[in-house]
């Protein structure tokens, strides 16, 4: 019961807070606080061992809608709940309408449901919901950059959704039932057969486009980039894991092992390439989104139990840096006006020594320095993977991250003639002590040998060298360019390139289906 | 049968989306294909010599599958509901660049230096 | 780059590919009408509705609809949001022509009438609270076109209608929120499942069709007006 509770009550307090104008901060502490008792009663019976499960509609499994607050579901929504506070704090004394706060809780709501809901019509629908909501608040200061931007976010992700949508009815005309779990049996009597491997490869390429995977999700560097610093961090943060959860669903159903690895490779590979090329810190973090979400795909698809774990918690950790990162860069490029790093680094003086704090946090968690956030999950990741090319993309993607964040380090230190507001000062702190602290919450949802294995040396000569490695690397190539094609973000390009990537889904699940 | 012009539908949807520069025609596209998905949808659960599924007492008769019809009535409401502020956004940059021609506008709005821009409306 | 002919021609071709291998793997393994008969097995006395349809989007799929009126709310919200910033104009009339104008006096008050039939024989024959609300809201807009805006909107001031949408959404929200989380509870209990095919059957999906209606009226109306008053036009 609370696992309905929970988004439903959110969706109240969505809608008293947009009738009720005056109590939209006090309902929004409210519904943290009740959020936050019923997370943790649902986590104690996940430890317990059952995990707590909903059902609407009667009659055999297979009708209606259900959702189980399964490990998956628990992680995601705790990391929804944890960042929709850092940014409840972050936006405190702005002056935003109750209109900003409906669409906030709506998003959190959305976000609890996709977390436990274990049918697909139900999941397409909260994705649509979803995408208005992240819409609308990409256009929330309605600048003309992000009203196109969010257009553009639009028309995909609707026709990605439409996609999903023809899979979901080729599974159900097949299955005659729309659940996860009572379609797993059912699909693997029927593995090989070409709808099953149509099937698949229209629903990942439907959700490929909400999930941040780069041929699809080619709307993101845009939109992420061009929004307020507070919704960049939920979307970055929150919004795409929803889809890299939907994924990981359908990973249990459909054999996507191969097309996961290489779809990772391909996205954490362009998305540092594109990375280490812009000067805009903003629209850097946001092609950091997608190479992370490489390093998750990688994860998931080695389909090793310990590789998921890490592949979760690395999830949950970059959840966390990347929200700081993008709070802490909207602020500084706030005050200093602009948010090229060469202006940064002009005007370093300007940015609020809390907020150089914050950005020095979440560079190191991201660039994996021991003994926080980033080096704890990479580690666990890596103790998974079992064959020797996902290990070396792995490499390489840490040593790229290191090369596109090395262009950070010259505005980190300085002498600040500004102090930061009191808000956001308290959000850096929430987000960047979960980061420094991680180690604990990496135990709760692993184990404890798994982590103490992570600590290993071997791991930590890797995360050194490739720290070393990419110092050198920036060092090298600080002077050159690099020209990428720009024209594959436009809105004629993105279709196709959705379309090919669809190609790519299926030839792969082919020759996976006929080697195995 | 309708099954093959839901798929045929969504091609040429997407051939608009992509090939035409014209922002309204776009987002006609877009409702194409959202139309194809709807009709794929409600051609899975055609029965061969089946009625609507609404009982009349007295008459024993094979209904078509009803759960399409229901996933339908949803996905029409959420796609009305997107095509409808989809409008009001190219209302809005309609307004602003007084273009409807996507390419310019995607060139008009790199151009402009983040530091100048005003909110529209 | 890429030439405007070649760049035709590829998408052209990407594109009829796509076609050839979505329709040709659906053929080659077709399914079976007998492969999804679940939801046709459901007993009929569970929800009691005749319309097998509105039986499960108003009973064994309830959330679903929670969600798709959510949307639809927070769709009028934004398209009042971002019309709200743009400056008011005020038409003299809709339409200029006097045949639009009886025409439309008379075909206002059938088509209310109609979306009132669909609202409330919505789960013994086809019809159902969305389109019935949709209906509605056009039957406003052709007494609009008769009368003119400026009457309607005398009848009908925006921010009253507002805060009545918030009011229903509120009442809808409370009203599926007892039986999404306690299965069957007394409020959903307290209209009888009848038998199947009178008009007062099928337990709590008569008053939902009806305040479904209300709500999407109401938002629908909302946005015409909206567009009306903002932009001078329709």
């Amino acid at each position: 019961m609370p696992l309905i509770l929970l988004p439903l009550l959110r969706f109240l307090i969505a809608v008293l807070s947009i009738s009720i104008a005056r109590a939209r901060r006090p309902l929004a502490v409210v519904s943290h606080a009740v959020d936050a008792a019923m997370l943790a009663w649902l986590a104690a019976s996940l430890a317990r061992g059952t995990p707590v499960g909903w059902t609407l509609g009667s009659g055999s499994a297979g009708i209606g809608i259900s959702m189980t607050g399964d490990r998956i579901g628990m992680t995601f929504a705790a990391l929804a709940w944890g960042l929709s506070l850092a940014v409840n704090v972050y936006i405190w004394r702005d002056r935003l309408r109750p209109y900003f706060f409906l669409l906030v809780h709506l998003l959190v709501g959305a976000c609890y449901a996709v977390s436990f809901t274990q049918d697909l019509f139900n999941a397409y629908l909260l994705f649509e919901l979803l995408t208005l909501v992240s819409f609308l608040l990409v256009g929330y200061e309605r600048r003309p950059r992000q009203i196109w931007a969010s257009l553009r976010y639009l028309i995909l992700s609707s026709f990605g959704m439409s996609v999903f949508l023809f899979g979901v009815g080729i599974v159900y005309a097949h299955c005659g039932t729309l659940d996860v779990g009572v379609l797993r049996p059912l699909i693997a009597a029927s593995a090989g057969e070409p709808w099953v491997l149509l099937a698949a490869a229209l629903l990942t390429t439907g959700i490929g486009v909400k999930a941040g995977v780069f041929l699809f999700s080619l709307w993101l560097p845009a939109a992420h980039a061009r929004a307020m610093p507070a919704v960049s961090a939920l979307l970055s943060g929150v919004v795409i894991k929803m889809g890299v959860l939907e994924l990981f669903r359908l990973a249990d159903v459909f054999p996507l092992r191969l097309p996961l690895i290489v779809l990772g490779s391909i996205t954490g590979i362009l998305g540092i390439a594109y990375a280490v090329t812009v000067h805009d810190i903003k629209k850097m973090l946001a092609f950091h989104t997608l190479s992370q979400i490489g390093y998750v795909l990688i994860g998931f698809g080695a389909d090793t139990p310990v590789a998921r774990l890490g592949a979760l918690t690395y999830a949950v950790a970059h959840g966390l840096f990347k929200a700081l990162l993008f709070l802490s860069a909207g602020d500084a490029s706030a005050h200093v006006g602009s948010a090229d790093d060469r202006t940064l680094t002009e005007h370093k003086a300007r940015i609020p020594r809390a907020t150089r704090i914050a950005l020095a946090v979440g560079v190191l968690g991201i660039v994996g320095l021991p003994p926080l956030a980033g080096f704890d999950a990479k580690a666990i990741l890596e103790d998974g993977l079992s064959s020797l090319g996902p290990r070396i993309i792995v490499w390489l993607l840490s040593i790229g991250t290191v090369l596109s964040f090395a262009k950070f380090v010259p505005f980190l230190f300085a002498r600040s003639t500004v102090r930061a507001e009191r808000p956001r000062a308290c959000a850096y702190a929430w987000l960047g002590g979960l980061i420094v602290a991680f180690w604990p919450v990496s135990v709760l949802m692993t184990s404890v040998p798994l982590c103490l294995a992570a600590l290993g040396g071997m791991h930590l000569i890797e995360s050194l060298g490739s720290l070393l490695a990419g110092a050198g690397l920036y060092m090298l190539v600080r002077r050159r360019t690099l020209r990428l094609p720009q024209a594959i973000f436009r809105l004629e390009e993105s279709p196709l390139i959705i379309l090919l990537g669809f190609f790519l889904v299926f030839v792969l699940l082919f020759i996976s289906g006929s080697a195995g | 049968m309708p099954i093959i012009v839901s798929f045929v539908l969504l091609g040429i949807g997407i051939l608009a989306l992509v090939l035409r520069r014209d922002l309204v025609i776009k987002l006609l596209a877009l409702g194409l294909i959202n139309g194809s998905s709807i009709l794929f949808l409600v051609g899975i659960g055609n029965r061969p010599s089946a009625r609507a599924p609404i009982h009349v007492p007295g008459e024993v008769a094979t209904f078509v599958d009803p759960l399409p019809q229901a996933l339908v009535l949803s996905a029409i409401v959420v796609n009305f509901a997107i095509l409808a502020l989809a409008l009001v956004f190219v209302m809005i940059l309609v307004e602003r660049y007084h273009t409807t021609d996507a390419v310019r506008i995607e060139v008009e709005t790199s151009r402009e230096s983040e530091e100048e821009e005003t909110p529209c409306l | 780059m890429i030439s405007r002919r070649g760049w035709v021609i590829g998408s052209v071709g990407l594109v009829v590919l796509f076609v050839v291998l979505l329709s040709f793997t659906y053929m080659a393994s077709y399914p079976e009408p007998g492969d999804s008969a679940r939801y046709l097995a459901i007993p009929l006395e569970d929800s009691g509705a005749a319309n097998r349809v509105a039986g499960i989007y108003l009973n064994t799929r309830l959330f679903d609809t929670l969600i798709e009126i959510l949307v639809f709310s927070v769709a009028v919200l934004g398209v009042r949001y971002y019309l709200s910033h743009s400056p008011q104009v005020s038409l003299p009339s809709l339409s200029e022509s006097a045949v639009v104008r009886t025409a439309a006096g008379i075909l206002g008050p059938l088509a209310l009438l109609l979306s009132a039939y669909f609202a409330t024989f919505g789960h013994i024959s086809p019809g159902g609270g969305f389109a019935a609300g949709v209906i509605a809201a056009s039957a406003v807009l052709y007494v609009a076109i008769a009368q003119g805006m400026q009457a309607t909107e005398r009848r009908l001031p925006p921010q009253r209608v507002a805060t009545a949408e918030k009011a229903v959404l509120l009442f809808l929200l409370a009203w599926v929120f007892l039986p999404l989380a306690f299965g069957r509870a007394p409020l959903s209990e307290l209209l009888p499942r009848g038998t199947p095919g009178q008009l007062l059957s099928a337990g709590s999906i008569l008053p939902y069709n009806i305040l479904i209606a209300v709500k999407v009226f109401l938002g629908a109306w909302l946005v015409i007006a909206a567009f009306a008053q903002h932009r001078g036009e329709l």
